[in-house]
């Protein structure tokens, strides 16, 4: 318990840190707001245009506004936990600072995760919330706290294989060199998710596995909302297999370390 | 004393920070009102500096050092006072002036991280104008000197810390420089490699007679390179001169380091001077200077001595007193 | 290992941006695994693009057909992938980083650095993007894009977008002289170029008036000019107002860099 309490301290003075940070930045701080909510617009936007008369495949536009707001906690999740820890972990290894991480008597993945920012993300992933319920509202179901609960913790789930999705991508820089466009890729594949999981499913195979598995982030979790029989099935194999990924992914990230720390 | 390559007068650099304070609120209150403070890191110094002399500057951290090297390169614009270097202000940042001099910061450094040093070197022959005759003869040389010549085809994130700062000498010096300034050129170095770039520096200084200004907090830098020092504390120069006088011009203490025939008490040894060290059968002392003798004297005619000598304090002590002294 | 060391000169030229160039490009493929990174990142959004599209159930919108629509956004996003400028990053990192400095006491103008890195970075691009564009219009075979009528035209306005997008980014890196942190203007940048140069939704689906006010704008002019047919009906105003702007961003980014630097060097260097 000591061990979780001393983890929440150090994550409780990094945020803060971070947010002391980006206010000292003054009118880069409100240009950031501004531009947070530019992108949140423009995301509206498109899906709002592209299915006010017709509906994308097979998804109206009310059952679209549920997904995109799962697709706005997701993103924004991501933005404001772990982006900036990514940038300052392909930066460290590039240039040698991440040793630094691997020197402290905290585990190097909490350390590079807990580094997040943006007050901007943090109100668009309110607003992501809001958005859901608004689409919920909308077509008009009535949802029970069992609904709630299971789509809140798939959502949490949703984030956290996200998270360990592009954590992958970056264990290529242990091995193959700097490449921050791993980056660049990450949020594209990340930005699939804003388009339900049946867009995908007719892609040859090799295709797949940059798409599908993000679509599927924001897909499921939304089908727990919006449909009338609980999907047990579709949400089992989701968490299920999420978490089983995750698991893996923190598996690789100790192997690249150990070898990552053997040959520096 | 006409023939000047760096001239200084009433140099003065004078930066504004703004104060933060701690925590949230403080970051608040900073959106609306910064409070700013001067601080004056170089304070009205004045010094020439002869064709081909080897100088250090030195001082603790935060003393001006690196200030005012890059005012001497341009780098900084002057608060006020005049500057000149080769004739040039070297804040104009002229072409000319610029192929003429080299500055080599440890932080900061100007090969290709992820390309060959040959390709960082292919680089500034384009920007220095070397031709390709200067250029055999420099890469040749310089390598040879430095005793990398095998690893220039080697991309620079795989050399060592030691090669990498042989290999930035090398591309920084291609283009024949009169003057190179070395900021803390011996930092983070192993005891050999700082013992290999103080002789190259040194090489360097008698073989192309370039002059040479390094700053460092390593006094043994300064003690094997420089004849001259400059010593600088808070902006200020302290003292400007030959560096074996300094210990006649500061020294306050010389030191007498004895052995005994007889065991000693502390008391009685306290007569003579301040004890730095004491065992059953040697001491070290501090006596005042200008009584050296007397107390050696008195030293000889009080105990059973089987050996003792008498030093100059070294000059790291003599300098940090110095810095003590000015607190 | 053996060979003198001159034999290594694998050089033409003597002019130092040249050579900056050709650097540039060997930095950029200097990690194979990089490129390929590079490469999947390119085809990434307008594959995206392309499956949303093609499954929209219903003929036209807005008075262009599918196939137009599907065309204009295959079109749009190659264009958007090299004519985009990336070099704000790399401004406001040189300025932060302090790596200015080493170029500030050579002779050698950091602007001009600037340019060529650009330069070298969208030129690859285009290299490695061609194939994939090649490779997507066989996957979903349709038609080649064509663009202008005049091909002439359209190859005459890509090096006039090159540099305008440049001067854009440039000075939107400049920025970090005066300001500690600039990503809030470096999104909205981008979110800018995005919506109001057609990369998300053309033209065609602006109100009229917005439409007016935008050609007396740059963005029309930054990504996917080369497309437009004319969308003022007029390619000598077009010219005229891209040129127009082209100069006094270059401008703009030139008193920035100038201004800046001496900024730079009156605080810390």
């Amino acid at each position: 318990m000591n061990k979780f309490k001393r983890y929440l301290s150090i994550f409780y003075i990094l945020s803060r840190n971070s947010l002391s940070r980006d206010i000292s930045f003054r009118f880069s701080f409100f240009m950031s707001i501004f531009g947070g909510f530019c992108y949140v617009a423009l995301n509206f936007f498109i899906i709002f245009f592209l299915t006010q008369r017709v509906s994308l495949f097979g998804w109206t536009q009310k059952e679209m506004f549920v997904l995109l707001g799962s697709f706005y906690i997701l993103t924004y999740a991501m933005f404001l936990f772990f982006w900036r820890g990514f940038i300052n972990l392909i930066r460290g290894i590039r240039d040698g600072t991440f040793d630094y991480y691997l020197t402290r008597p905290v585990d190097s993945q909490f350390l590079i995760s807990a580094v997040g920012g943006g007050i901007h993300n943090l109100l668009a992933l309110i607003f992501g919330i809001f958005v859901v319920f608004y689409g919920v509202n909308l077509l008009q179901i009535n949802l029970s706290l069992f609904q709630i609960i299971a789509w809140a913790f798939a959502i949490i789930v949703s984030v956290v294989a996200c998270y360990s999705y592009v954590l992958l991508l970056i264990t290529l820089n242990f091995k193959y060199g700097y490449i921050e466009e791993v980056l660049d890729l990450g949020f594209s594949f990340q930005n699939a998710s804003k388009y339900p999981l049946d867009a995908f499913t007719k892609l040859p195979i090799y295709l797949l596995l940059f798409t599908l598995p993000f679509s599927a982030l924001t897909t499921i979790p939304t089908h727990i909302l919006i449909d009338t029989i609980f999907p047990t099935q579709m949400f089992v194999l989701f968490i299920g297999g999420s978490i089983l990924f995750i698991i893996l992914v923190r598996l690789i990230w100790l192997r690249s370390l150990k070898s990552y720390t053997s040959s520096s | 004393m006409n023939n000047l390559a760096i001239k200084v007068s009433e140099l003065s650099k004078t930066f504004q920070i703004y104060k933060k304070e701690p925590g949230i609120t403080g970051s608040l209150k900073s959106i609306f009102n910064r409070k700013y403070v001067d601080i004056k890191a170089v304070n009205n110094i004045s010094f020439g500096i002869e064709e081909s002399e080897l100088i250090g500057f030195i001082g603790p951290n935060g003393a001006g050092k690196t200030t005012t090297l890059k005012m001497l390169s341009g780098l900084l614009y002057p608060t006020s006072g005049t500057v000149e270097v080769l004739g040039f202000k070297p804040y104009e940042r002229k072409a000319k002036f610029q192929k003429q001099f080299s500055l080599i910061m440890g932080q900061k450094n100007q090969l290709w991280w992820d390309l060959s040093v040959w390709e960082s070197l292919m680089l500034n022959k384009a920007i220095y104008e070397v031709n390709d005759v200067d250029f055999k003869k420099r890469v040749g040389e310089l390598s040879e000197m430095l005793e990398i010549s095998d690893i220039l085809h080697i991309q620079t994130r795989k050399l060592s810390l030691g090669q990498r700062m042989k290999a930035e000498l090398l591309v920084s010096l291609l283009h024949s420089p009169k003057i190179l300034f070395l900021d803390e050129p011996t930092i983070g170095l192993d005891v050999v490699a700082q013992k290999r770039m103080r002789e190259f520096i040194e090489n360097y200084n008698s073989n192309y007679g370039a002059t040479i200004i390094l700053t460092s907090h390593y006094m043994e830098d300064v003690k094997q390179l420089c004849k001259r020092v400059i010593i600088i504390d808070k902006g200020i120069v302290i003292y400007d001169g030959l560096l074996e006088r300094i210990v006649d011009k500061f020294a306050s203490h010389k030191i007498i380091k004895v052995d005994f025939d007889e065991t000693i008490s502390r008391n009685d040894l306290q007569r003579i001077g301040e004890i730095k060290e004491l065992s059953d059968i040697a001491a070290t002392l501090y006596v005042p200077r200008d009584e050296a003798v007397k107390r050696a004297g008195q030293l000889l005619s009080s105990f059973n001595i089987r050996d003792f000598v008498v030093e100059e304090m070294p000059i790291e002590e003599i300098i940090s007193q110095i810095f003590e002294v000015k607190k | 290992m053996g060979m003198p060391i001159w034999m290594y000169n694998e050089y033409v030229f003597e002019n130092k941006y040249l050579v900056l160039f050709q650097q540039n490009s060997h930095d950029f493929l200097a990690y194979r695994v990089r490129l390929v990174v590079n490469i999947i990142n390119q085809f990434m959004a307008p594959l995206v693009i392309m499956l949303v599209l093609t499954n929209l159930i219903g003929n036209s919108i807005n008075g262009m057909t599918k196939s137009q629509i599907v065309n204009y956004y295959l079109s749009t996003s190659i264009l958007y992938l090299f004519l985009n400028s990336k070099i704000d990053s790399y401004i406001k990192e040189a300025i932060q980083q302090g790596e200015i400095s080493t170029y500030l006491i050579r002779p050698i103008n950091f602007w001009l650095v600037a340019l060529v890195k650009d330069i070298s970075a969208r030129v690859i691009k285009l290299m490695l993007g061609l194939p994939i564009l090649v490779l997507l219009i066989l996957i979903f075979s349709m038609s080649f894009p064509t663009l202008s009528p005049d091909m002439l035209v359209s190859l005459l306005m890509i090096p006039i977008a090159l540099l305008l997008a440049f001067s854009i980014s440039f000075c939107v890196g400049a920025l970090a002289f005066w300001f500690e942190e600039v990503w809030g203007f470096q999104n909205l940048k981008e979110v800018a170029i995005l919506l109001l140069s057609g990369v998300v939704l053309p033209y065609t689906f602006f109100p009229k008036i917005l439409q007016r006010i935008l050609t007396f704008t740059p963005f029309p002019y930054l990504i996917n000019w080369p497309l437009h047919k004319g969308f003022s009906g007029n390619i000598a105003f077009e010219f005229s107002m891209a040129i127009l702007w082209l100069v006094l961003l270059l401008g703009i980014s030139a008193f920035m860099w100038k201004a800046g630097t001496k900024r730079y060097c009156a605080a810390g260097g």
